[in-house]
Parts: structure tokens; sequence; C-alpha cells
């Protein structure tokens, strides 16, 4: 990869993590929020998904000292949101069969916060058939394993019949795969490989089946401009032991993103309401964010894992 | 004249034409390659009839002497088709539709028609012409842009034929693949056609091909528009990979 597209990721990334930082108020749960939330969607969702991107930007490293400054700052003021971790505690209490609270924890354990007693709670859980065999998506099932493996690296779970039982783990036709499945796929590759973290976890045949086919996927998307799921393709290339994207990718989104940081989710017009154009596109900040900092670290050299 | 509505258009005289001309090799390819269900067309008619006709053998090239080569039946000078395309070559000169198209696309379309012609005995200008010159065949590393590339240059894609574009071709698996794939998401099945014919072509002689093509045709029978040059590529496609029926 040319340092002209690490210098594109970089930017893209660092722009969007400050346009993110700047709108993070418009994300605070609203006051008096209950374990009972109205809308687990909104805002308690995206709310891990910051906390999520922040911890991935502290995790590498590889961003300058501003950009983990704002990732730290972040990445608090989501922990203050969730009350210093009760608000997921509570909820995981009250909902024991629920998985969110685990895997939104996660995100906040990688990032070097911890709250014991909803650690406790979740190890606990994490050990009963009854919670291991929840109806899910396969790729959501990885979700959770890669959760229990961020809270608790000794946690054992079969990523082998794990990710065979996903539509990636099938390699099947790359020609019908259709938006949700790509999301879908993507999902597969974040959690097996911990977003980067273990590039080598991916199966082979899975990482040769990618290295084919992504570049097309990317294309197609591209070409209508759904930004938020390239970002998300580009992610997965990162995850990649040898990365297969050429630049396109990357100059599109940069060519996407507004002044101000961002980075509109597809090629519809940026709602004029801020809070609106803030609630649309806050999930494509995170993946952009995402992308540019795995990016960097796999062409910086050794997965975080190893360091 | 089978076409004499008035208020056709030159083009939709021609395409109509193109079509018919696509039709009938599809209709000879059911008799001679084993396949069962092609467009209807009356082979009882004679194959040109007017001067788009001519012109439609010249859009068609190579195609139209697909049904013989994959029966690997020999071209001679008395067959029909080879009649037509000698004079359609006659009355539209390489030259003609070279300046008039940018590229080497149209002339190694010509080169292709005209050599299978000259195998035939017909003696004309035409069929003397050397393979193109230059660099026509762009780099296989720019899957995209190639592959769309290669769809055009589809009419080579039959056995028998082999020239820089068919080496480039069994270089290029990974690219033209990835063209396939490329096209059927975005519902573009005749190119998807297109460039699977030269996947077929590589699997008929030992190349693995990087898609399943057997599924990949038979999505591309059932989800393609009902166009004859379509489905010509696919039969051909089909035909090549032995996919029949699989």
């Amino acid at each position: 990869m040319s340092a002209e597209v690490l210098r594109t990721a970089h930017q893209v990334a660092s722009n969007a993590l400050h346009w993110l930082q700047r709108s993070a108020p418009l994300g605070a749960l609203p006051t008096g929020a209950t374990v009972d939330l109205a809308d687990p969607e909104n805002p308690y969702k995206p709310l891990g998904e910051t906390a999520l991107a922040a911890s991935l930007v502290l995790r590498e490293g590889v961003a300058g000292p501003g950009d983990l400054q704002a990732a730290r700052d972040l990445l608090a003021f989501a922990w203050q949101e969730f009350d210093g971790g009760d608000v997921l505690y509570e909820r995981q209490l009250r909902h024991p069969m629920l998985t969110d609270p685990l895997e939104t924890y996660a995100h906040f354990v990688r990032g070097g916060y911890r709250h014991r007693p909803l650690g406790e709670l979740v190890g606990h859980l994490g050990a009963l058939d009854s919670v291991g065999a929840i109806e899910m998506m396969p790729n959501r099932r990885l979700a959770v394993a890669n959760a229990h493996r961020v809270v608790d690296p000794g946690h054992r779970s079969d990523w082998t019949a794990l990710t065979a039982a996903c539509w990636l783990g099938a390699t099947p036709e790359p020609w019908m795969i259709d938006w949700m499945t790509a999301y879908h796929m993507t999902h597969t590759v974040f959690h097996v490989t911990d977003w980067g973290a273990h590039p080598a976890a991916l199966p082979s045949a899975i990482a040769d089946y990618l290295r084919l086919w992504l570049p097309v996927w990317i294309d197609i998307w591209q070409e209508v401009g759904q930004w938020d799921l390239v970002g998300e393709l580009l992610i997965v290339d990162a995850c990649l032991e040898e990365p297969v994207c050429d630049a396109q990718g990357w100059d599109r989104l940069a060519r996407a993103q507004h002044a101000d940081g961002l980075l509109p989710r597809d090629a519809e017009p940026v709602d004029e309401d801020p809070v609106r154009a803030f609630k649309d596109n806050e999930h494509t900040a995170v993946v952009a964010i995402v992308a540019g900092t795995v990016t960097l670290a796999r062409e910086l050299g050794v997965p975080a894992a190893d360091r | 004249m089978p076409f004499a509505d008035a208020s056709a258009s030159p083009h939709e005289e021609f395409a109509a034409a193109v079509e018919r001309m696509a039709a009938r090799a599809l209709t000879v390819l059911g008799t001679a390659g084993g396949a069962v269900d092609g467009p209807a067309a009356d082979s009882a008619t004679a194959l040109v009839t007017s001067r788009a006709d001519l012109a439609a053998a010249r859009i068609l090239g190579a195609d139209l002497f697909a049904p013989y080569l994959l029966a690997q039946v020999p071209l001679e000078s008395g067959h029909e088709e080879v009649r037509a395309m000698a004079e359609a070559f006659r009355v539209f000169p390489p030259e003609a539709l070279r300046t008039a198209t940018a590229g080497g696309t149209i002339a190694w379309r010509d080169w292709a028609a005209a050599e299978l012609l000259r195998r035939s005995g017909e003696s004309t200008r035409a069929a003397a012409a050397p393979p193109p010159g230059g660099a026509p065949v762009a780099d296989p590393g720019r899957w995209s842009e190639w592959s769309q590339r290669m769809a055009q240059l589809s009419p080579l894609a039959l056995p028998g034929l082999d020239s820089r574009v068919h080496e480039s071709a069994r270089r290029g698996g990974v690219s033209l693949g990835r063209g396939v794939v490329r096209a059927m998401l975005r519902r573009d099945y005749r190119t998807a056609a297109r460039i699977a014919r030269w996947l077929a072509l590589g699997q008929a002689s030992g190349v693995d091909s990087p898609v399943d093509l057997g599924p990949v045709l038979r999505h591309i029978r059932l989800f393609g528009g009902p166009d004859a040059r379509t489905a010509l590529d696919l039969r051909v496609a089909e035909l090549l990979a032995g996919a029949v029926g699989r």
C-alpha cells in the first residue's frame, strides 16, 4: 500500500474522529435512562460503537497525540454515560439472556476500563449452556465469543465451528452477496480477528476467498455511494494478513467526506438538521475511524495481539 | 424483406437484424451442438436478405461461425455463413469500421472473423489481414477495465482461435472471475455471459476458473434478459464449460 493511501486513510479517520468527538454530546443517553431502554438501538448501541472506535485507536496507538487524546476523551465520555459501567451491569442483571451488555462492556475493557461485578456476572453467564444456546444469527454468536475473549483472554470458544456456521464460512458464490449479507460477512471477519488484532485467526480458505472477491465488492458499492459499507469492507481488507485492495476505495471515501469531517453513510443528501445528520451518520464515523486505524496498524507491521 | 417496417430507424433495423442473426446461430447450435431450447428461428429463410443483415453479420463476427467451431465442423466456402461473411466484408470493409470506432476491439473482432473466413478457403482482402499490432490488450492487473474489454472481445472466445488476446485471457483468470462477479452483482447479465465465455474456454483447455461456472450460467439463463446475443454467448459458454444439463 502506498504512502499516499496511508495518508488518505489517516486523514479520513482523523477527520471522522474529531467530528465524532465534537458531536458526541448529541449522542448522550437521555437523563434518567433505565435498564429497560425505550429504544436499545438509540442512543445506547451507537454509544457502544463509539467506545469500540475509541478503544481501537488506543489499542493500536498509531494515531497522533491529538487523535489519541480525542479517543481517550470519547471513551471517558461514553463510560460516564454508562455511569462507570453501572448501566450495563444493571441491564445485564435485569436481562441475563441479553448479550449486548457484555458486548458493549468489551469495548471498554479493550480501552482499559473495568467494572468488576459486571466482569464476574458476564463470566458466570458465559459459562451457562443456556446462554451459549441463545438463538441468534451466526455472525452475532461470533460477536459474543469475541466479547468474552476480550473480557477474559482465558475464555474458550469453538471458533472453527462458529465461523463455519456463517455465510462467509461457506465461501459461497460471491455474486449472490447483497447489502445486508455484506454487513454480516464483514462482521464475521471483525469478530474472528478481533478487529484486526489476530489476522492469522482467519481460516486461510476464507482469507483466500476475500482476497479474490473483496476488490469486486468494494468496486460495486463505491459505484453506488454506499460509503458506510465501503468503509466496512476496507476494515475487512485491513484485517487480512496481506491486504489486497488498491487506493480506489480510500480515494472515494476521502472525496465523499465533508470539510467538517462528517462522512455521509450513502449518496443521499445529508439532513440539514444537525441532530438528524449526526444520528444518520455517526455509524459511518465509527467505521471510518476503525478502517483508518486498522489499515495504518496493519501497514506499520505487528498485529496488536502480538505486541 | 422480413423487416419492412418503414417507421424503423436504421439503428433499430440493424439491431433487429443482429438479433435475428444471433437467433439463427443459436438454432444451428441447437442442431449441431446438442442444445434443446433456443429461440425459434426459421432456418429455411435465407440468412441474408438485406444490407442490414450484412451489417449484422459483421457485428456478430466470428460468432456467426460458432456452431461450426463448437461442433468441430470445418468451415467451407459453400457454407451460407461463409458466403454471407465474405459478402459482408465486401460491403462493409474493415477500414470503414475501424475508423469509426476507437481502439483495437473492432480490429481484433475483424481479425477473428477474417481468420475463420481464410480457413474456409474464401479469399477476400480482409481474410489476408494479420493480427492487429501494437498493444491493444490492456493489462489484466486492472481487472475492471480489462474484463470489460474482454467482454467486448467475447466473439473471439471460440475453440480453434488463438492470439495474444487468448494468451492474455489464459493469464487473466482472476481478473475475468472478478469481471463476471462484478457484472452479476450489477445485474449486467450480458457482460457476465460474455466474460464467462472466456473462463469457459479456459476451462475447456484445462485452466481452472476462479468462479464455479455451472451456477453462474444457470443464473444468467434464469435472470438474464431475452436478447438472442446474450443467449448465444450463454450457449457458447455452456457448451464450452460442459455445463448443459448439470
